[in-house]
């Protein structure tokens, strides 16, 4: 199993990732730390349109509504299963 | 008197335990100098009295936003004896996230673990005890705000607490780790050396000033030895970590915050796609989630516009009837019949206030809505499907309700800019839906329609809507692209709670609260307009041509103001002092600029006294008038299915009409001839491009004081007069170029 890092629009709907870095401006910077979507963080993508916002699982049962521009800002690592 | 801060997270139930806990001892005010609503209540504790004072909902105190301002102002400044945080339990990690914040500004903290049935029925399991003990004893008490669970708790816990001495607090100071912590060690001693900061934590002003709070190092301003110390401590960090100092923070709070969590919370190991997901899947799908949406916001529409209506004819009743009736036989009864005071009262006073007042059933229908919405978690979706539209505009989702809103009343619609985030997208929001046509312009395009358009008078009439939503495009994009450009959008991070039943008492009281609110500050300025503008009608504009209270409109100041302004419409093509003087009392309410017309143009309507009526006689007609306005109401309701259905071309279903009654008013036949003599066509869809877009009513205007202060109403209302005065003119002189006749 190997890992890729990717921007977090890219990945599909229901696949697993963890966050690793945040590139966006400082107001994002902010409201990630404000939403607990803090370095390491396991995510899920629950829900994502091209083209729209998505839907994002984390820790808690909320959920986070994310624009394409700030998921495009934001880098994720996924896991590659090889098998597949 | 002790005082207490109420602090949490939007969404976590703050507001549901504030009113729990203080019941009717509120006050509602704004916090000094801001347009954020301020909410304080009393709480009887065992003989003494404790001031509960509700802070905005936040995420985090640093100066992002002026709520966060507030909130940590209050903090710092007012000293509270204690900070009770709720929080939702289901959602721990983020919620604590804000109580470590407030812990560091070392005042005491209670923590109210709120909602904690969802949290149960999640299978979330929370060691309070543990929690408490691993935040250095802190009271953690489970709560369930909508059935009123776990206040007595509560209530002792902020007993105990306010009877201990002040500044006897026990907050525990997180480390933040090693390499932050030697800096903030270095910093500090500086700043407990600078009287700037004597009554601040030290420690955490060291931490604001790493996490380069704007706030606070203005503050520090005075000091830049201080300043160059924190900029060296930066640098050293991200040389150490490669990270900015405030992430670095965020980053320890959260370890933190893991490795509590971690101790005291258990949760179902399975990450299951909960009932909300589902939903979600449907109603924020691709392809249905805007259906469904505009459907929604159809039943919105219809329910502000319709709906209401027959109870907005009730209260209009009620104040042309017999309140108008009652008020006049008191001053008769005071001897005071045929005096200025007469005239005051009945014709500037109760028009002008009760103009006002008949919002209130439009209101109360369109905060119910509202509240609903945003009760069941629907309200975050709305957005999240809006946005991809929206998003070209350079807004977000969520202003589009407001301006949907807007279709029916602009007053309402600028209150609901209230459920968006952040100020800039708050105020272009508003700024915008006053070129929503409201119903009340309505009825002038109705009146000139019929008399300068005939069977074509419905194309005059959609044209106008059209033309204000392309002006509110333009005007975003204005504000978008051009003056707020290379200020970056916010991004859109918006957190979707889970779906849940609404609350009734929760909805219910949303509702109540925010009419009241509309109706206590709306209210006092127009009650002082109202009479101005009715001394400006009754003061003659030059000695010899009438007395106080007996000169004829024309003459009055009023008239005399008209005749001034009345030029300046000559290039739109109206240049008549009675269209100037219908457009000025317009700005009171658009409802009445038809009924100047016919005032003035038609000649002096006779002032019509009030004939006494016995009292029964007035019981009577209030009683059959509700019962009618019950009726209708609830056919309105019915209406709306046949009124949906007829939407698709070629169907037609009837609609329910119980009582038989017709809805359009029948327009002033009289009124429409002396029309046709004094407007052409053109000049008639002039002034309704101009009564389209010019400055908001005087309800509106007040409503957009309220919410963003004078310069921004008096800017809106500027540019909406320069945008309609520039529209008619350009349909008026473009019209005649094409040979449309003038």
């Amino acid at each position: 199993m190997s890992s890729a890092t990717l921007p977090l629009s890219m990945i599909n709907p229901g696949q697993q990732a963890q966050l690793i870095e945040v590139c966006g401006g400082q107001v994002l910077h902010k409201r990630r730390s404000d939403l607990g979507l803090s370095v390491g963080t396991q995510v899920q993508v629950v829900q994502a349109d091209a083209g729209g916002p998505l839907i994002l699982a984390f820790k808690s049962d909320a959920r986070l509504a994310l624009g394409r521009g700030a998921a495009q800002t934001i880098m994720v690592k996924v896991k590659v299963q090889e098998c597949r | 008197m002790l005082t207490i801060g109420l602090a949490g997270n939007p969404n976590a139930g703050k507001s549901t335990l504030f009113n729990a806990l203080t019941g009717a001892r509120q006050h509602v005010g704004n916090w000094p100098g801001k347009t954020v609503e301020k909410k304080e209540g009393r709480l009887h504790l065992s003989g003494h009295e404790i001031i509960l004072v509700d802070l905005p909902g936040t995420y985090s105190l640093t100066a992002y936003s002026v709520e966060e301002i507030i909130a940590r102002d209050f903090i710092v400044e007012s000293r509270p004896q204690a900070v009770l945080c709720v929080l939702d339990a289901a959602n721990l990690e983020r919620n604590l996230y804000l109580v470590i914040q407030i812990m560091e500004m070392q005042v005491p903290v209670i923590v109210a673990l709120n909602m904690s049935d969802v949290a149960e029925s999640r299978g979330i399991e929370i060691n309070t005890a543990r929690l408490s003990e691993t935040l250095g004893g802190i009271p953690v008490i489970r709560t369930i705000g909508s059935r009123d669970i776990g206040l007595d708790a509560l209530r002792s816990a902020i007993g105990e607490i306010s009877r201990r001495p002040t500044g006897a607090d026990r907050t525990l100071r997180i480390d933040l780790g090693q390499t932050l912590e030697v800096e903030i060690a270095q910093l500090q001693k500086w700043i407990e050396s600078d009287p700037t900061f004597s009554d601040y934590p030290p420690h955490w002003i060291a931490i604001k000033l790493l996490e380069n709070d704007p706030e606070l190092i203005k503050k520090a301003s005075g000091n830049p030895s201080l300043l160059r110390l924190v900029a060296e401590s930066s640098q050293r960090l991200m040389e150490k970590t490669g990270e900015e100092p405030d992430t670095l923070i965020a980053d320890a709070r959260y370890a933190f915050i893991g490795a509590l969590v971690k101790q005291t919370v258990k949760r179902p190991a399975q990450k299951m796609v909960t009932f909300s997901d589902k939903l979600d899947r449907i109603l924020t799908h691709r392809l249905w989630g805007l259906p469904i949406f505009l459907g929604l916001m159809w039943m919105v529409f219809q329910l502000t516009a319709n709906v209401s209506a027959p109870f907005l004819d009730f209260v209009d009743m009620l104040i042309t009837g017999p309140i108008t009736r009652w008020f006049s036989a008191l001053i008769t009864a005071l001897g005071l019949h045929r005096t200025w005071v007469e005239a005051l009262v009945l014709q500037g006073i109760i028009p002008g206030v009760g103009g006002v007042l008949v919002f209130v059933p439009v209101l109360l229908s369109l905060y119910l809505v509202i509240a609903l919405l945003e009760d069941t978690g629907y309200m975050a979706r709305a957005a999240f499907v809006m946005d991809r539209l929206m998003s070209r505009l350079g807004l977000h989702g969520k202003s589009f309700l407001p301006l949907l809103v807007g279709f029916g009343c602009t007053v309402p619609a600028i209150y609901a800019t209230r459920t968006l985030e952040n100020e800039r997208d708050r105020k272009i929001t508003g700024f915008l839906a006053t070129f929503m046509s409201c119903g009340a312009r309505l009825p002038v395009y109705v009146l000139f329609g019929s008399a300068f358009f005939g069977a074509a008078g419905g194309s005059l009439i959609f044209a106008m809507y059209l033309t204000g939503i392309a002006v509110a495009i333009l005007t975003s994009l204005l504000f978008t692209k051009i003056i707020f450009r290379g200020k970056p959008v916010p991004p859109f991070v918006m957190e979707l709670p889970p779906y849940r039943a609404p609350n009734a008492r929760i909805v219910l009281r949303s509702m109540w609260e925010r009419t009241a609110s509309f109706v206590r500050k709306a209210g006092t300025v127009i009650f002082a307009v109202s009479i101005v503008v009715w001394l400006l009608l009754a003061t003659p504009a030059q000695a010899g041509i009438g007395g106080f209270n007996t000169v004829a409109p024309s003459e009055s100041l009023f008239g005399t103001a008209s005749r001034l302004v009345a030029p300046l419409f000559a290039p739109a093509g109206f240049g008549q002092w009675q269209a100037s003087g219908a457009l000025i009392t317009g700005v009171l309410a658009k409802e009445v600029i038809v009924s100047t017309m016919s005032q003035v143009y038609v000649g002096e309507a006779e002032i019509e006294v009030p004939t006494p009526t016995p009292l029964i006689d007035d019981l009577k007609q209030i009683a059959s008038s509700l019962w009618k306005a019950v009726v209708l109401t609830g056919q309105e309701v019915v209406n709306i299915i046949p009124r949906t259905v007829n939407i698709i071309p070629g169907v037609s279903m009837p609609e329910a009409n119980i009582l038989g009654t017709t809805t359009q008013e029948e327009p002033p036949t009289a009124l429409q001839a002396v029309l046709n003599k004094t407007f052409s066509p053109l000049s008639a869809a002039a002034f309704c491009v101009f009564i389209l877009l010019y400055v908001p009513c005087m309800a509106a205007g007040a409503a957009m004081r309220h919410e963003f202060g004078w310069k921004w109403m008096l800017a809106q209302a500027g540019y909406a007069l320069g945008v309609a005065w520039l529209a008619a003119v350009l349909v008026f002189q473009v019209g005649r170029l094409i040979g449309w006749g003038g």
